[in-house]
């Protein structure tokens, strides 16, 4: 890397004692690159074996990459922590202004120890950290938080806003943290430990200029990296009908989760399509900084006030692929207007929508079969579609008033542990399923993938791709994910978003990179990829994770998927192989 | 001797043409430093913000080139002077860097480049315009009294 890259510096804060200092520390960004890579790195340095999810020594890790600020699309910040959700590795990955504000003032990477003895938020521009008392914003929305931050400090456009809600207040598992009102370090958790250090936001911003090795060649890549990502037709549907725009044909190929999986196919899949929020909702598109995209797809909800007539509240609530399946076709609800509803309660209090709405979807079942009653549920009774009762159920959830909705709280997981009904608690490795039912791709790759997270590897795609044609072993199978799957740890380790992966080739990426000052060959890379991925599997086994021990629910099986040929056998098999090819890989035996 | 590209740039000055259609991705942003020869941010002379919060989508500042700069009225070294067409040149050299003239644009036009301490003053030469993908930047054409 170029020697005044402030790449290098990394920021150090002390929430219990208030302090903060910044170390460079090239050798892990020369050996890693930056974000997940840095970020794995920094977790097996900070994160002391066994530590409490929920206590002091559990880090909040931020990292950025060598191409941020410097290209288009390196535009994801990586967190890294324990998650409080399955009490192993936890990653999530965040747009918006996240990455080029980190960036822009002056640190590859932020690591948060230590938990505070009153509510506050963390304001960093540039080199001055200062410590808020957020005790009056404890309690309050991501919306309002947002928007009072916004106020009090400076930086407007050259500012993250990262902020909890109540969900993240009251520790639930699967809380999440929202930047910008509409991008999130959605999965795993990461909310719960910003609550549990009573740490309610994060602002940082900056303005800064970086270091290049050549402008002239900086400026000619710089404009093909442009031109592809605004003209190759694989980022078109991105900025067209956006992520959602996978419900129609995930509905028609029959992989859609559609009422806590009883079924993979919606028949209220039109109301809720792409093409129905493009063309009845859609009011905004954004993007995330320095990404000419614009992905994000923001809807218009005008809603009439029920005691006063010609009064209208309008809400604009972004909506996403994975969302629509988890609140809509999972609840069976095939109302655009009721999904948004739900939709913009979640955002406000700060949730997880995938996990939650398979954990609603499981209480949905639950109560069918009489496993739950309304005793528990506190009145609350959950049928397919009724949104109300969801909104109800999903409150409860927030503010837990009862052993019951606490159970809920920490996830699918541990509420069927209590309650039963596992054949149909759809958790892989702890973390609640995403919107794939395509085949043994999709739920072997959630399986092996190191935070258990569709984004690891990509198994959806080969189920429609490949396996929809021909049969694969095993073997082959595990063996095609797991080298995605550290492909996608250069990726990510350079902060670019996974939807510009057609684009960000090994060549491309080897190219951009000597811009930045970094000498490695396409096989330096893949080598990389390989080591980062075995760092997140030493983390693992030292948590006591294990790959052919994680509980596969039965409903899987249950309801056939596109893929005639996915059975237990074959997934058990599978994950035997994972783990011996693993095990070998990283020269560690699993516990 | 002007080259022939300084006498189209005083003949047209970049403008905002449909601020509703920015999507914020600020790829004009980063064009400007580039053009500045910086990567990254410091020395771009354009700014996108939202409206207080994206859902009520951006504002995107540049200089209007205004025909009486008050940028240059209250530059106490002339290191701004009026720019023909509209705007200001700068002399570097002579800036001391005391802020005035960011303060005297009301619209926040006069940007600043923390890292030299001095402004950084657009000259319309159309650079971030190339990478808008929404068409909300463009160079238009000045009238024709304003452009001798």
């Amino acid at each position: 890397m170029l020697n005044n890259d402030p790449l290098a510096n990394i920021l150090y804060i002390d929430l219990s004692k208030r302090t903060f200092k910044v170390k460079k520390r090239r050798d892990l960004f020369e050996k890693y690159m930056g974000g997940t890579g840095v970020a794995t790195a920094l977790l097996h340095e900070e994160c002391p074996e066994g530590s409490d999810l929920l206590g002091p020594d559990n880090p909040i890790i931020f990292a950025v990459g060598p191409l941020t600020a410097l290209f288009p699309l390196a535009s994801k910040t990586v967190a890294m922590f324990k998650s409080p959700l399955t009490g192993n590795l936890g990653e999530s990955h965040c747009g918006g202004r996240s990455a080029v504000a980190v960036r822009m003032a002056g640190y590859g990477a932020i690591v948060i120890k230590g938990t505070s003895s009153m509510p506050v938020y963390l304001s960093i521009d540039g080199n001055q950290v200062y410590f808020r008392d957020a005790s009056s914003l404890w309690g309050m929305g991501n919306f309002a938080t947002g928007r009072i931050i916004r106020e009090n400090e400076t930086g407007a456009g050259l500012r993250t806003i990262m902020r909890i809600g109540r969900a993240g207040e009251n520790l639930v598992s699967y809380a999440c943290v929202t930047s910008e009102t509409y991008r999130h370090f959605g999965r795993l958790g990461l909310g719960a430990v910003f609550g549990s250090k009573k740490l309610k936001a994060l602002v940082v911003s900056g303005k800064s200029s970086l270091p290049v090795s050549n402008n002239k060649t900086y400026k000619k890549i710089y404009d093909e990296v442009y031109k592809a990502a605004v003209e190759s037709p694989v980022m078109k549907k991105y900025h067209d009908l956006g992520t959602a725009e996978n419900i129609m044909p995930l509905n028609d190929f029959g992989g859609l989760p559609t009422r806590n999986l009883k079924e993979a196919r919606f028949e209220g899949a039109s109301g809720i399509s792409g093409e129905t929020f493009a063309e009845h909702y859609l009011g905004r598109r954004l993007a995330c900084s320095h990404c000419p995209v614009g992905c994000i797809h923001i809807a218009a909800l005008r809603e009439p006030y029920e005691d006063e007539a010609y009064f209208y509240k309008t809400s604009m609530i972004s909506y996403d692929y994975e969302p629509i399946y988890s609140l809509g076709s999972m609840l069976g609800i095939s109302s655009a207007t009721d999904f948004l509803k739900l939709m913009d309660k979640v955002e406000a209090w700060g949730m997880d929508a995938m996990s939650l709405g398979v954990i609603l979807a499981w209480v949905t079942e639950a109560q069918e079969k009489g496993l739950i009653t309304e005793g528990e549920t506190m009145g609350v009774r959950l049928e397919w579609g009724c949104v109300e009762e969801y909104i109800k159920a999903a409150g409860y959830i927030v503010s837990q008033p009862n052993d019951f909705y606490m159970a809920l709280a920490r996830g699918v997981e541990h509420a069927a542990s209590i309650y039963g009904g596992e054949d149909f608690a759809l958790a892989f490795g702890g973390n609640e399923m995403p919107g794939y039912h395509t085949g043994p791709g999709a739920h072997l790759g959630v399986l092996i993938g190191a935070r258990h997270s569709h984004l690891d590897n990509g198994g959806y795609g080969i189920d429609q791709k490949t396996l929809v044609n021909q049969k694969m072993k095993p073997e082959e199978l595990v063996d095609t994910l797991l080298e995605e799957e550290r492909w996608r740890q250069v990726l990510s380790s350079l902060v670019v978003c996974f939807f510009a992966r057609g684009i960000y080739s090994p060549e491309l990426v080897a190219r951009l990179l000597a811009v930045a000052g970094f000498d490695l060959s396409t096989d330096d890379l893949q080598r990389i990829g390989r080591e980062i991925h075995s760092e997140k599997y030493r983390f693992k086994i030292r948590e006591g994770f294990a790959t052919d021990s994680v509980r596969i629910p039965e409903r899987i099986f249950e309801t056939s998927s596109p893929i005639s040929w996915l059975n237990e056998n074959y997934l058990k098999e599978a994950l035997k192989y994972a783990q011996k090819t693993i095990s070998k890989e990283i020269n560690t035996p699993f516990l | 001797m002007p080259t022939k590209k300084d006498k189209r740039s005083r003949l047209v000055r970049l403008a905002v043409l449909e601020t509703e259609r920015c999507i914020g991705c600020q790829s004009c942003m980063f064009a400007c430093s580039r053009k500045h020869g910086e990567a990254g941010l410091s020395a771009s002379c354009i700014g996108v913000r939202s409206i207080g919060g994206m859902e009520r989508g951006f504002t995107v500042i540049v200089c209007r080139a205004c025909e009486d700069p008050p940028c240059a009225k209250v530059c106490p070294t002339q290191a701004l002077t009026p720019r023909k067409g509209g705007g200001v040149h700068i002399d570097t050299d002579k800036c001391i860097g005391c802020g005035y003239c960011r303060d005297a644009c009301i619209i926040g036009a006069v940007f600043w480049d923390d890292e030299i301490n001095k402004p950084v003053i657009c000259v319309h030469c159309g650079y971030c315009a190339d990478f808008c993908p929404h068409g909300v930047l463009g160079l238009q054409k000045k009238e024709a009294k304003n452009a001798k």
